[in-house]
């Protein structure tokens, strides 16, 4: 068992950028595992607090998000999945937001997003960095076994439903998502795959996904489903927004991006949602990190281009 | 050297994961890097598309590097690079009994290298981009029947766009290249400029297309098509190369 000053060391590290041993990766997952395992799938949390988009490795420009939006514990924060691939830094990305997870419970709250995956992670990215850091894929399956762990969703005081995607045709209620056994690799579709990959767009009813997985869903699935449920707002991330957020459906779903300067090339803006006790939301804008604050590493080109 | 083998690290990864056919790359790469199916589906497109105007006839390649099409499609092909690349290329065909009759190779420097009328297609692909002068197109522009066809990223004042020069820049290239119209109006009989956005979404259809799209998980649709908004896919044409360009099957809709 871990002591608390373990914990702090490694957030030390971490928030270095550097990476942990093996069996230390070993450690920090197993105590996520036993604070994860009682979440619900609709965890529970209380408003005020800072709802984050998508990460992707980006790990310079997430120290840039607790810049902007305030340290962990002082501020309550959300994750919506996606920490890892694509960007340079998966492996450090996660490992960080764990290990304050571990120290600070009740302070932040990680979800699954559709990258939490093996299959996802061997063709983006993260599975080749573990190899690459690590020199075996131990490391990756400690990371892949814990992601199985991650909630699927979370509502902040009842009224905001929050989820990587979106919603489901085979999901109507939240009861409904209660009841999905999550501890499983991501499946090609059904509720939980839902979830984690669909999309809003300006249709009526629902539509195929261009992704291959998930549905497309319009206003009127979001209206209906937010008024069965008694919620306001649907808080969800998963597509690339320039401006960072994006509102949708007349306030009732916002899309929050939070990786700027996406894959070190789309030159968009992030963005982090707050609520604040009385559920008003606000949104903070942030750029990518300076370069010179970054190590990129040295035989990653910055960003892929057609050459 | 670094750029022919970063491509045909590329390749190998479009054929190992199924999208193109291409038993030869293997040789002159070892490794596959790294690459995200934004980047191999991109790749398809710009080798499918290409490759479909290879019925025109006897192609020049500028800039070749390790590119194989000659043993994938066959015909009959000039093929320009460095010295460098020119001379390992001819090692590794030679060390590996590849096919060499219908294929010249020609070491050169393309910023001062002059082509020669026998062949009517032009093949570029990310080169004049790269070049400190448009010798070579203004020559092409003088033929009675010639076919050039261009991939080049496209220079645009949006924010990808500026972030892509200045990535390139990082790298220490300072890319010489056109905006989609500076491109349609290079002075040839027909000039056809359209993004790699649209070419994938009409070549991306059909048979073909379903079975590309089932090769690899897919996770942003929006990001791949701001990527590919960013390049350019540009037809040049002179005399019977203008009614060739009516068989094309992603300049049908045109």
């Amino acid at each position: 068992m871990a002591q608390e000053s373990d914990v702090d060391l490694w957030i030390d590290k971490l928030r270095r950028c550097e990476v942990l041993g093996e069996s230390s990766v070993r450690r920090l997952c197993e105590l996520a595992k036993e604070i994860l395992v009682d979440e619900s799938n609709v965890q529970k949390i209380s408003a005020p607090v800072t709802i984050c988009g998508d990460i992707h490795g980006q790990f310079y420009d997430l120290l840039e998000l607790f810049r902007v939006g305030g340290d962990c514990p002082e501020t309550n924060y959300l994750f919506l999945g996606d920490f890892v691939d694509r960007g340079h830094y998966s492996l450090e990305t996660f490992l960080f937001l764990v290990a304050l997870k571990v120290r600070y419970p009740g302070r932040i709250t990680l979800i699954r997003g559709n990258h939490e995956s093996r299959q996802i992670t061997q063709v983006y990215g993260f599975y080749d960095e573990c190899v690459r850091k690590y020199g075996s894929a131990q490391v990756w399956k400690y990371c892949t076994e814990l992601f199985d762990f991650l909630s699927l969703s979370a509502v902040v005081d009842n009224k905001v439903l929050c989820v990587h995607g979106g919603l489901s045709p085979s999901v109507s209620t939240l009861d409904q998502i209660r009841t999905i056994d999550r501890k499983h690799e991501v499946p090609h579709d059904g509720a939980m795959c839902d979830l984690l990959w669909s999309d809003p767009e300006e249709i009526s009813g629902w539509g195929l996904s261009p992704r291959g997985a998930g549905y497309l869903f319009g206003g009127d699935v979001v209206e209906k489903f937010n008024a069965q449920n008694n919620l306001d707002l649907i808080a969800r991330a998963h597509q690339l927004v320039m401006e960072g957020h994006k509102p949708l459906f007349d306030d009732k779903l916002v899309t929050v991006w939070s990786a700027p300067n996406y894959c070190y090339r789309c030159g968009n803006v992030a963005a982090i949602l707050q609520l604040d006790a009385n559920l008003n939301r606000s949104f903070r804008i942030f750029q990518a990190a300076p370069q010179h604050v970054r190590v990129v590493p040295q035989k990653d080109p910055a960003a892929e281009y057609f050459l | 050297m670094e750029l022919a083998l970063s491509t045909a690290r590329a390749k190998k990864r479009c054929a190992e994961r199924g999208y193109i056919e291409d038993p030869y790359v293997s040789h002159f790469v070892a490794d596959r890097g790294t690459g995200d199916p934004s980047m191999t589906r991109g790749y398809y497109a710009r080798i499918r598309a290409i490759e479909l105007t290879f019925p025109f006839g006897p192609r020049l390649v500028l800039g070749a590097g390790f590119d194989t099409s000659f043993w994938r499609c066959g015909g009959k092909a000039v093929e320009v690079d460095a010295p460098d690349v020119i001379r390992a290329k001819r090692e590794i065909a030679k060390r590996n009994s590849l096919r060499v009759d219908g294929l010249d190779f020609v070491e050169a420097d393309l910023n001062s290298f002059v082509p020669e009328s026998s062949q009517p297609l032009i093949i570029a692909e990310c080169v004049f981009a790269y070049l400190r002068n448009d010798n070579i197109l203004d020559w092409a522009s003088r033929q009675e029947n010639v076919l050039v066809v261009i991939f080049e990223p496209l220079k645009s004042n949006d924010k990808f766009g500026k972030i892509m020069f200045e990535n390139f820049g990082i790298r220490g290239w300072n890319l010489r290249t056109k905006t989609m119209d500076e491109w349609a109006v290079l002075p040839f009989q027909k000039v056809k400029a359209l993004s790699m956005k649209t070419v994938c979404d009409r070549l991306l259809v059909g048979e073909e297309g379903a079975r590309i799209r089932g090769l690899e998980p897919f996770d942003d649709p929006s990001e791949f098509d701001l990527l590919m908004s960013h390049y350019g896919l540009v037809l040049a044409a002179n005399g019977t190369a203008v009614p060739f360009l009516d068989t094309l099957p992603f300049l049908l809709d045109d």
